[in-house]
């Protein structure tokens, strides 16, 4: 089977753990196209249509993709994720957040604007492409996993999103909204989502300090080993590889157990 | 020769050599600004549909127009526009004539509390002063009184610190509660509520009716802001229905006539009401078929950037440098050109289309 892998730094931090995963699994060629900031190449995307390029999304390398070549396209990371819910609730409000949170939206208006969110992000702009080149192709989404658990106890950053949720006890309320939203933009476009494992998760709505980067009690203060909320680690790349292998080596008739409406509420992560 | 008043007036004194086989390019005496505006005043909007293109090509241009309930960051323009956000200074919507926007100052300075302006329609609630704002309402009635109450203290806030308000004046043809004299948008039934002639009537609003009303408006706002300076339009988009007995066509001409008569007298009047002809430059001659689209009652956007193009370079906007065109070609690049499908208004006026046999 060969994949292609589509996306940032996300992506670039765990793709060291993959390969090695990979090497133990030949079945799966992997190749990337990981954006970098330094990159000057843009992402270019070639199927059956003219060609898509995307000027912000960068990359080292000087190569198109054409979704043809692979059996599945993978996209992970690239803005979609959890902390979006965060963002919009930290300044906007449903109604049925505290009174004190922000802009009040109707309920529906909030949901559309998560919509939006979600569907301008650059993972959900890449999955668009690919499908609009190669309808058939196979694409899954993996969202940028949940911020880790210790940024909700530091008031230290610049936005306090993360703190106001967990005073607020609006991780029930992030997840449901997450899942929703995220299962009507995936859905639209026929996109599989590959979400964030179990083992790995907080509180529903933060992902467990040992899988992160960064140390929340890291003495030196820099931003890289002590403020990193969003990165993850090796032990995070080891935990989510199967999963995502299970789900590629699958034959997915995009009606799985992660993307069906009915399991919504009471879905499990993967 | 014999002597006359007409001896030694400007070229733009006279049609045939100011306006007969001339293009708007070449009309640059047409709109002489009172005051200026520059890129360091800060500029609210509100009007009818027409005041969109004044508010969105000003921000394409980089002056200061307010926004005093932003979006959500990471929406896109659509999103935005679709639920009011950015297209005028606050989320008012639409603004046809003027006792709405007396009513919205008073309103928002607490000097007055509309009555009966929460409607409903399957099952949810709506705020009838802007039913557009939230397309699906509200669960409760409870929720359109808090929105509302947010909306308001945005709103004090906008014309409380605002040094520049554009207004563009729309209708005549309003609607009113018979019990309290608030003032809708919309007749009830066209976007939610349902139609009672007992309890709401039609309003044809007389020149004396608008004239009182915006002097009142800006009596009042001068009190809580005294340097704020007025820029007043008309809007060239017609009437989509008339509840006159009179045909459409003859009921948008008058509607029209009143509006344009109240806006001139106003800037002969006053120091600080200029008057913009973008009325005169869609509805006359000059932009000949570039006028209106297929409808033959909203403007094309090749007419607006043209209109538009002689405001801004009247308060010193190089339209054609580097950065104003940039401003441009940002607006209207993609496949789609979707600047140019937004240039068509959001106007609640044209669902009355609906009702037409």
């Amino acid at each position: 089977m060969r994949v292609a892998l589509i996306g940032n730094s996300h992506l670039g931090r765990i793709k060291r753990e993959w390969d090695l995963w990979c090497k133990e699994h030949p079945e799966v060629k992997q190749e990337y196209f990981i954006h970098r900031s330094m990159g000057t190449h843009p992402l270019r995307i070639q199927g059956s249509g003219a060609m898509d390029s995307f000027s912000d999304i960068c990359l080292i390398e000087d190569k198109v993709l054409d979704p043809r070549d692979y059996d599945a396209v993978v996209v992970m990371g690239m803005s979609l994720g959890i902390q979006r819910v965060f963002e919009l609730g930290h300044r906007y409000r449903r109604p049925e957040m505290p009174a004190q949170g922000g802009y009040l939206l109707s309920g529906a208006t909030w949901d559309s604007a998560l919509d939006d969110i979600f569907a301008g992000t650059d993972a959900v702009r890449i999955a668009r492409a690919v499908k609009m080149h190669v309808p058939t192709r196979r694409v899954l989404i993996i969202p940028q996993a949940h911020p880790l658990e210790w940024v909700n106890t530091r008031s230290d950053f610049r936005l306090r999103w993360s703190e106001w949720a967990h005073a607020h006890d609006l991780a029930s309320l992030y997840a449901r909204t997450f899942q929703e939203a995220l299962m009507r933009v995936t859905s639209a476009l026929d996109v599989e989502t590959v979400t964030q494992p179990a083992e790995t998760i907080a509180s529903q709505v933060w992902t467990k300090a040992e899988f992160g980067l960064a140390q929340a009690d890291d003495p030196t203060n820099l931003y890289w080993p002590r403020k990193d909320y969003f990165h993850m680690n090796d032990l995070f790349a080891r935990t989510l590889a199967p999963r995502l292998h299970q789900r590629l080596m699958h034959n997915n008739d995009h009606g799985s157990a992660e993307g069906s409406p009915e399991h919504l509420g009471t879905m499990p992560y993967l | 020769m014999a002597n006359s008043p007409y001896r030694g007036l400007p070229r733009r004194a006279f049609w045939k050599s100011s306006v007969s086989r001339r293009g708007i390019s070449e009309l640059t005496d047409l709109f002489q600004p009172k005051f200026e505006i520059t890129t360091d005043d800060k500029v609210a909007t509100a009007g009818s549909c027409f005041a969109q293109h004044i508010s969105r090509h000003l921000k394409l241009h980089g002056f200061n127009v307010l926004d005093a309930e932003p979006a959500p960051p990471g929406t896109s323009e659509q999103w935005r526009e679709e639920h009011q956000f950015g297209v005028y200074s606050a989320r008012y919507g639409n603004l046809y004539f003027t006792r709405q926007l007396l009513q919205l100052l008073e309103e928002s300075l607490g000097r007055r509390e509309p009555r009966n302006w929460i409607w409903q329609k399957n099952g949810r609630y709506f705020d009838a002063l802007r039913p557009s704002v939230e397309p699906d309402g509200f669960g409760s009635e409870e929720e359109v009184l808090q929105h509302r109450r947010q909306h308001l203290v945005a709103v004090a806030q906008m014309f409380c610190s605002c040094d520049i308000f554009v207004f563009t004046f729309g209708l005549t043809e309003g609607w009113i509660d018979n019990a309290s004299g608030t003032t809708y948008p919309t007749a009830p039934g066209t976007v939610c509520g349902d139609y009672d002639p007992d309890a709401v009537s039609f309003r044809n609003f007389s020149y004396n009716d608008i004239l009182k009303d915006f002097e009142e408006f800006m009596r009042l706002l001068k009190s809580v802001n005294p340097g704020v300076k007025f820029l007043v339009t008309v809007s060239p988009v017609a009437l989509a229905a008339t509840a006159t007995e009179d045909h459409v066509l003859s009921a948008n001409t008058y509607s029209k006539s009143v509006l344009r008569a109240v806006a001139g007298y106003l800037a002969a009047q006053h120091d600080d009401v200029a008057y913009f002809p973008s009325y005169e430059l869609i509805t006359g001659p000059l932009l000949e078929k570039l006028r209106y689209n297929e409808d033959q009652r909203t403007v094309k956007a090749e007419a607006v950037e043209q209109v538009m193009k002689v405001f801004l370079e009247a308060n010193g906007v190089d339209v054609e440098s580097p950065s104003g065109t940039a401003a441009a070609e940002m607006a209207t690049s993609g496949p789609d050109n979707e600047q140019k499908k937004r240039e068509a208004e959001l106007c609640e006026e044209a669902l009355l289309e609906v009702f037409a046999k």
